[in-house]
């Protein structure tokens, strides 16, 4: 019974509690891309640059409020200068918005275009950062590092293996949730909401009932702001800030969304968690787990890895690649925003 | 191009034809003069390496070009073709390893051919099982996996071994020491099977779909070069595979 319980932990130490922090974080960032999509129908490829242009005014104001002495300990400060971050990706996607989609849209250029466009901004955001906030990787968590230490769970449960719960973690699949609830509240209960779908299923209907469609790309941009910020702290928070990571970030976002159905948010959280547990789920070495449940060395002395942790990225890639084979449409296909 | 083929194609007046031309002479007049200047001021090893890298990104553009422009496919995967030309000249032209081969040579084979047999077995499962509803993607699933588990468990050893053999020299295969000239239609070859699987996947989706799944499987195919240090060397430098190969 013992044994079966250990197995249990470990699984959930390595792969169900990273799995539930980063499916979260690649939910919210696939959100964002789908809601551009189903919006200004692109694949957004600046997003990953957002998200790392937000984490980084974060981590700025979370550095100056450092400074200052002010805390919110036991949570991180970084979700005190989440705000800060907020506005400042705003007003990014804003401008790029004025002064570089707008001029596409105007043309009604085809999404091939806006593709490049944002591959453009994507380059030009990340020389910003680069500039701003160099390179180097930046470790901005603060005040208590575990919700339950793995220590802490072998004193009180008397297991062998031992379950530890970051901070970052359990404050990001908080947020996720709550964030997630309110985007879906203001999409089906707002009238705002509403005329964002209604421009989402056809646009000519909804420039005929009177939506201004100004109105609907800038609420767009500012939500994918939003949530984009959101995702890259707490994908810092949880993983330490990297310029570069985001970059890589990139296309497990886009599998998230294409997984679950590009254009359908439900789709993209659901992508989002799918991604993220095959990841761990196949780059995790199960021969602690087989010692547990049948015994040390009985299947052989080899790691049980379906695929070393090298792979880690290529996993997602490799789940585009078999969900475009098999069901285009993604998973939750047939809905749109 | 496009230029020149739209302005030919309406009739234009002869100013608009020769503009273009006389632009471009300048513009490569201007490009070889920052070249020389380069040589001049700093050193004509650095100006030949750009002049090197500038005609190679000339060619992978001059292939999107053709490709975009008269296929209309936005392939953003040239690199994941490139780096497969690469590949195909270490397999062609690097000196072959004849203790890696004893070491783990047919465990490398039997494992491929696996894993060939699991492909082949996975699309016959996925063709036959049309009617089968859900059942069709767990038949699929079980043959592919444990397809794969066999394939790894057939070829772990002998990668292992492999990879032991000489880790600072060699530790891969090597390749088949033939003349470099040959890895071009090699890699010919190796572009052709990968552009194949992706035209598979991505013929038929929306432009941008294929822009992701190109970028996706080049990414695939130079993590695999990356990390599959029998085959490749992975990171690691072939540094003879420029005097050991004459044309």
């Amino acid at each position: 019974m013992d044994a079966a319980l250990n197995a249990l932990v470990l699984i959930g130490n390595y792969i169900v509690v990273p799995g539930l922090a980063y499916g979260s974080q690649l939910a919210l960032g696939a959100l964002g891309v789908t809601m551009i999509y189903a919006v200004l129908r692109f694949s957004n490829f600046g997003h990953g640059e957002i998200m790392s242009f937000g984490t980084m005014l974060v981590i700025l104001a979370t550095f100056a409020l450092q400074d200052i002495g002010i805390s919110i300990s036991p949570l991180p400060t970084a979700l005190l200068a989440l705000p800060v971050g907020i506005l400042g990706a705003v007003g990014l996607c804003l401008l790029l918005d004025r002064y570089v989609y707008k001029f596409y849209r105007q043309q009604r250029a085809s999404p091939v275009i806006y593709l490049i466009v944002s591959i453009g901004t994507m380059f030009i955001i990340g020389g910003l950062i680069r500039f701003i906030i160099g390179p180097k990787d930046r470790n901005f968590a603060d005040g208590e590092r575990f919700i339950m230490k793995a220590s802490a769970f072998k004193a009180n449960t008397g297991l062998a293996e031992g379950l530890a719960i970051k901070t970052a973690q359990g404050v990001t699949v908080l947020t996720t949730f709550v964030v997630v609830g309110l985007v879906f509240w203001f999409l089906n209960y707002t009238r705002t909401g509403k005329s964002m779908r209604a421009f989402a299923d056809n646009e000519d209907l909804a420039l005929l009932s009177g939506i201004d469609p100004d109105r609907v790309v800038r609420i767009t941009w500012i939500i994918t702001a939003v949530l984009a910020t959101i995702a890259g702290t707490l994908y810092g928070l949880d993983k330490s800030y990297k310029p570069l990571v985001y970059m890589h970030l990139l296309l497990p976002i886009f599998a998230s969304a294409i997984v679950g159905g590009v254009g359908n948010p439900l789709g993209a959280i659901a992508g989002g968690f799918v991604i993220a547990f095959s990841e761990l789920a196949i780059t995790f070495a199960y021969k602690k787990v087989a010692a547990y449940l049948v015994g040390d060395g009985v299947l052989g002395d080899g790691l049980l890895q379906l695929l070393s942790t090298d792979y880690k990225f290529a996993v997602s890639f490799m789940i585009l690649v078999i969900v475009l084979l098999v069901k285009p449409t993604g998973i939750f296909s047939g809905k749109t925003l | 191009m496009t230029q020149h083929s739209n302005s030919a194609a309406t009739g234009p007046k002869s100013t608009a034809q020769t503009a273009p031309a006389q632009r471009n002479i300048l513009l490569f007049a201007g490009m070889a003069s920052l070249l020389v200047i380069v040589g001049l001021l700093q050193s004509w090893n650095v100006a030949f390496s750009i002049l090197n890298m500038c005609l190679i990104s000339a060619i992978m553009a001059l292939g999107v070009n053709i490709q975009w422009g008269y296929a209309g496919l936005f392939n953003v995967g040239v690199m994941g073709f490139a780096a497969l030309g690469g590949l195909a000249g270490v397999v062609v032209s690097m000196p072959p390893v004849d203790a890696a081969w004893a070491a783990g040579g047919l465990g490398i084979i039997m494992g491929l051919a696996t894993g060939i047999a699991t492909l082949i077995a996975g699309m016959m499962v996925w063709r036959r099982g049309q009617s089968w509803g859900r059942w069709r993607y767990a038949a699929t699933a079980a043959f592919v996996v444990t397809g794969y588990i066999l394939m790894r468990s057939l070829a772990d050893p002998s990668i292992a071994a492999i990879e032991a053999v000489d880790p600072a020299r060699t530790g891969y295969l090597g390749g088949l020491g033939l003349p470099i000239i040959l890895s071009w239609l090699v890699g010919g070859v190796f572009a052709a099977a990968a552009a194949w699987v992706v035209g598979k996947v991505s013929l038929g989706l929306r432009a941008d779909y294929l822009a992701i799944a190109t970028l996706g499987i080049s990414e695939i195919i130079i993590y695999v070069l990356k990390f599959e240090d029998w085959l490749s060397r992975g990171v690691k430098k072939c540094k003879w595979l420029t005097s050991a190969s004459s044309l």
